[in-house]
């Protein structure tokens, strides 16, 4: 086999016309691809959703959500995608530093909002620098045991593990987990010392709650749609919800309020952010969509089915409102011990 | 033996392995009294990865004799290497450019790296393998390749 | 029986019109899928969920279920083929696979793998009918401890794989537990190893690795020596009678490990794959021939990761469990048509799952009927002149490690681990160590770490539970086995002994 690495004059010169004809070509017919207009007619091209969870877990839901009913209703495309690992910081990395030119967005949920920065006192990225756009869903959390296991009420366990926190073992579903905090914020409340008890640290949600239904570890938390199939299957039983009201899925479980416990409020909730700096018109596109959206029955059908829990926060309340929530977090870590 | 001694490639592991034991100091022990913290497994795969070079650069001291194909200089590394080069260039280009663009330049070049001498054939084969990826996977699966910076440039202007 | 009749009802449902096509369309596309390295089932199944907006349940399922086992069959191509493992639980594939199409036999391997995944399908779907209910608890019994004992039972397959020289097949296989160190620890969550930058906080894929190790490491081979195809001619693509005896062995025992292993959420189809390669190296009477292209190495992980496909519906359907990535998103589609997992699936919704099993037998039917025949089409493509060939590996490696998760680090990983696998085949270190450490590290660590949470440090936790003692047992008992056959002086076991020693 011949091996020519090196061009001749012949080769190099019809290369050169190759390539004048060629590569204009191909820039324009991808260039064309690509042409965008006036800022009016947004979105003209399709949208990415950031989403820094696996395929079905944590925020996907909520993404696919909202880029479903939406793309229908703006006839463009709303992509989920996903950028997975790391504990959600690379994928909300690379969403907060990319382009604001509406284009990019991403699905915020507790974890990152909230969570991440109260657990960890220095980021890869900056957190602040993003562009609230509206709250979307929330999760009542779920305070579960295993169906075996002897305590029917929160207050029943609450007593237990007061007397010998030692004794029972708690699934977290990693620092800044929905379920770390939930369980940290009883363990508090309970007045029991939070580094006295036996935190076993879980992959996240659905380990934990194989871990607790398969007996493993003694208490777990969790949110609607997780714990569904295995309270169903008599696997796991849950001792109260945090709730304003009771839950219509779970008529006979007390609300944490009802049961002696008003100050545990660790639920998660999922909304829509973008990187700082964008324009208005995208802003006000994508909330007043979301407004409407929580108004129309065929989302809300398609929330239910879901098991997603609805609630609607403009720009600027879900600004107020994250970053309270944000407060709310950085002391409570600050309390357990696992700011680092 | 290969390329490289054994001894080599035994100390390099063993400089990998200390190197990891000294980056497991910053970690501070967060274990809750289990005393499994995170400092815990790199230390072992440091004082492990340590242990076997140690044992490799020894062993490579008492038996001289070599084995295998005898090497040839490092001249026949210069493809291998200009494969690596040329691919992070594509990546840098795909950033820049875009994906189609970008995938058609890189096959039309590698084919002609690997040897195939018409330009016409490299031409077409780069275009319309360029162009068909592009159809299978952006188009249709919708995977979300990158679109470049001069694209968007164009794109928003 | 009851299941029985349900099964048959099932059947007649699936052969109707829309779900047999839809059945069609599943596998084919699980086997595009499945070809891809980095678009595995996960990202097949999560770009086809738009789907549930314009499908009824059965039909989006029957799909979505088709791309899950469809591409295991479509892994093993490419594994075969040109060394790139579509996803995770090819890579043990192209061990021997690849070694198989070099010697012009890639005929044979494609052939003995596709009747391999169909005989773990039939099979599997059998089990799946009949054991559901029985079988679905055993997801659950498994806790942090039984893992642990599983990974330490699967580090003695690593020392199977460490080839002629031990030392440095022991040195792989460090170096992919010093690849899993980069990124957050599993238990308290601190970056480790990151060098300051948030995109080392995922860690390494190991998808990238591998992609690297294998399809680029063998390009940058090729490249040097400066093949003109990977083989020059393709023999007779069925298997002799004989061969096929052999592997009929194989394929059964690997149906029962599979479908075993694959109801356990916490183990991944890539150990269960390798599980399987040992078990047959272990009984097989030319165990040195591994690794250099024998058939049962790749009839044994072939059909184990398609029996896992059977087996992992059944803690899905039944607990809402999902014992891999893949049917996390699949379980994310039930949820979306409002069907909740459980005992109450069976019971309302009977009609449903009967015939989505039904249809993944007839899937089944499509894809060996779909990959048989044009198992020559598909072996010639290592006949193509490398020139061509080898660009269009470098691009779908691009295009597969980028998919992970959408980012270029991965195809910077990827780039990294080819260099490092081809200077690893020029040192005469073995890859295979590294590539199974690099699954197990994770696995290691976390569930070291849970189990001694829940035993607050005593490591007597392993002392009282049965199932994990069992393990590690085993595992100390095979290794002083292997040891002992090794350094036993017999006349056979010398040569090996001899051969080794030259190396090293």
């Amino acid at each position: 086999m011949e091996r020519k690495n090196k061009f001749d004059c012949h080769s190099v010169r019809s290369l050169g016309c190759w390539f004048t004809v060629m590569v204009p070509l191909i820039v324009l017919l991808s260039g064309g691809m690509g042409w965008s207009k006036e800022t009016v007619d947004y979105p003209n091209k399709p949208v990415d959703l950031i989403v820094a969870f696996p395929a079905g877990g944590g925020g996907d839901v909520t993404g696919r959500l909202v880029s479903q009913y939406l793309s229908k209703k703006w006839g463009q495309s709303i992509r989920v995608v996903n950028i997975p690992g790391g504990g959600a910081i690379p994928g909300t990395q690379q969403a907060i530093e990319s382009k604001p030119d509406g284009y990019t967005l991403f699905v915020d949920p507790l974890v990152t909002a909230a969570m991440l920065p109260a657990v960890y006192k220095k980021l890869p990225f900056d957190w602040t620098k993003r562009t609230w756009i509206s709250l979307v869903t929330v999760e009542p959390s779920f305070f579960l045991v295993n169906s075996k296991s002897p305590y029917k009420t929160l207050s029943a366990l609450a007593k237990a593990v007061k007397e010998n926190p030692q004794k029972f073992s708690w699934g977290g579903t990693g620092r800044a987990g929905t379920a770390t905090f939930a369980l940290g914020q009883f363990f508090l409340n309970i007045g029991v010392n939070f580094s006295d008890t036996n935190m076993v640290a879980m992959q996240g949600s659905a380990p934990a709650l194989i871990a607790l239904a398969g007996g493993h570890i003694d208490i777990g938390a969790a949110s609607l749609s997780e714990i569904l199939p295995l309270i169903s299957a008599g696997k796991i039983r849950p001792l109260a919800v945090v709730s304003e009201k009771r839950l219509e899925e779970f008529p006979d479980l007390t609300t944490t309020k009802e049961a002696g416990f008003p100050n545990l409020e660790v639920r998660a909730w999922q909304g829509i952010c973008g990187p700082a700096g964008l324009p208005q018109y995208v802003i006000d596109k994508w909330a007043n969509s979301l407004k409407e959206a929580l108004q129309d029955p065929e989302f809300l059908a398609l929330a239910k089915k879901m098991n997603k829990k609805l609630m609607y926060l403009g720009p600027d309340d879900f600004k107020a409102f994250s970053m309270k929530e944000y407060e709310n977090y950085l002391g409570l870590a600050i309390k357990m011990g696992i700011r680092e | 033996m290969g390329l490289i001694k054994d001894r080599t490639i035994g100390i390099i592991c063993l400089a990998i392995g200390l190197m990891i034991c000294l980056g497991t100091k910053g970690l501070s022990i967060t274990s809750k009294g289990t005393g499994f913290g995170p400092d815990a497994f790199p230390l072992v795969v440091g004082i492990g990865l340590m242990a076997l070079s140690l044992f490799l650069v020894i062993k490579s001291f008492l038996f001289k004799k070599e084995v295998g194909q005898t090497t040839k200089s490092f001249k026949m590394l210069y493809k291998p290497f200009m494969i690596l080069f040329l691919t992070s260039l594509y990546i840098c280009l795909i950033l820049f450019l875009g994906f189609l663009v970008s995938t058609i330049l890189f096959i039309f070049v590698m084919t002609r790296f690997f040897g195939e001498t018409s330009i016409k054939i490299n031409a077409l084969f780069s275009v319309s393998l360029g162009l068909l990826i592009e159809v299978v996977f952006v188009v249709g699966l919708k995977v979300p390749l990158p679109t470049g910076y001069v694209l968007a440039i164009l794109g928003s202007g | 029986m009851e299941s029985l009749s349900l099964l048959v009802n099932g059947f007649s449902n699936a052969i109707s019109g829309d779900n047999l096509l839809y059945a069609f369309v599943g596998s084919v596309l699980g086997t595009l899928v499945g070809i891809l390295p980095g678009i595995g089932p996960t990202a097949g199944i999560a770009l086809l969920l738009p789907l549930v907006a314009y499908l009824p349940p059965t039909g989006t399922i029957i799909i979505l279920a088709g791309i899950y086992y469809g591409s295991m069959y479509g892994g093993s191509t490419t594994s075969i083929l040109v060394n790139m493992p579509g996803e995770a639980a090819s890579v043990v594939t192209a061990l021997d696979g690849y070694q198989l199409a070099k010697q012009g036999r890639a005929g044979s391997a494609l052939a003995i793998s596709a009747i391999g995944s169909f005989v773990a399908g039939s099979i599997g779907l059998l089990g799946l009918t009949f054991t559901a209910p029985l079988l679905a608890d055993m997801a659950l019994v498994f806790g942090p401890p039984e893992y642990f004992g599983l990974v330490i039972l699967s580090l003695t397959v690593v020392v199977g794989l460490f080839g002629k020289s031990i030392l440095k097949g022991a040195i792989a296989g460090m170096l992919g537990f010093l690849f899993t160190l980069p990124g957050l620890d599993p238990i308290s969550g601190i970056p480790r190893f990151t060098f300051g930058s948030g995109v080392f906080y995922g860690g390494i894929d190991y998808i990238s690795a591998v992609v690297g190790l294998f399809a680029i490491a063998e390009v940058l081979e090729s490249a040097e020596q400066s093949i003109y195809a990977i083989c020059e001619k393709v023999g007779r693509w069925w298997p002799s009678k004989e061969e096929l005896r052999i592997c009929i062995g194989t394929m059964i025992r690997a149906t029962g490990i599979g479908f075993l292993f694959g109801l356990l959420p916490g183990c991944t189809p890539a150990v269960v794959s390798f599980i399987a390669y040992d078990i047959e190296k272990r009984l097989s009477k030319h165990p040195e021939k591994f690794g250099s292209g024998v058939l049962e190495g790749v009839a044994a992980p072939e059909t184990a990761n398609n029996a896992i496909t059977s087996s992992g519906f059944i803690p899905l359907f039944a607990l809402g469990i999902p014992p891999t990535p893949a049917l996390a998103v699949l379980l994310g589609a039930l949820t979306i048509y409002g069907l909740q997992p459980g005992p109450l699936l069976f019971q309302q919704h009977s009609d449903f799952i009967w015939t989505v099993i039904a249809s993944m037998y007839i899937g089944n039917v499509f894809l060996l009927i779909l990959n048989l025949p044009l198992v020559s089409l598909w072996a010639r493509i290592a006949m193509i002149p490398y020139r061509f060939l080898a660009p269009m590996i470098l691009v779908l490696c691009f295009i597969g490690t980028y998919s992970i998760r959408n980012r270029i680090f991965d195809v910077v990983i990827a780039i990294f681990f080819g260099l490092l696998g081809y200077m690893m085949k020029k040192v005469y270190m073995p890859v295979a160590p590294m590539v199974m450490t690099m699954i197990l590290g994770p696995m290691l660590e976390s569930n070291l770490g849970q189990s001694l949470s829940i035993s607050r440090g005593s490591l007597g936790i392993f002392l009282g539970r049965p199932i994990a003692l069992g393990f590690l047992v085993f595992a100390i008992f095979i290794i002083v086995f292997s040891l002992y056959r090794q350094y036993r002086p017999t006349p056979k076991w010398d040569m090996i002994r001899e051969s080794s020693t030259d190396v090293e």
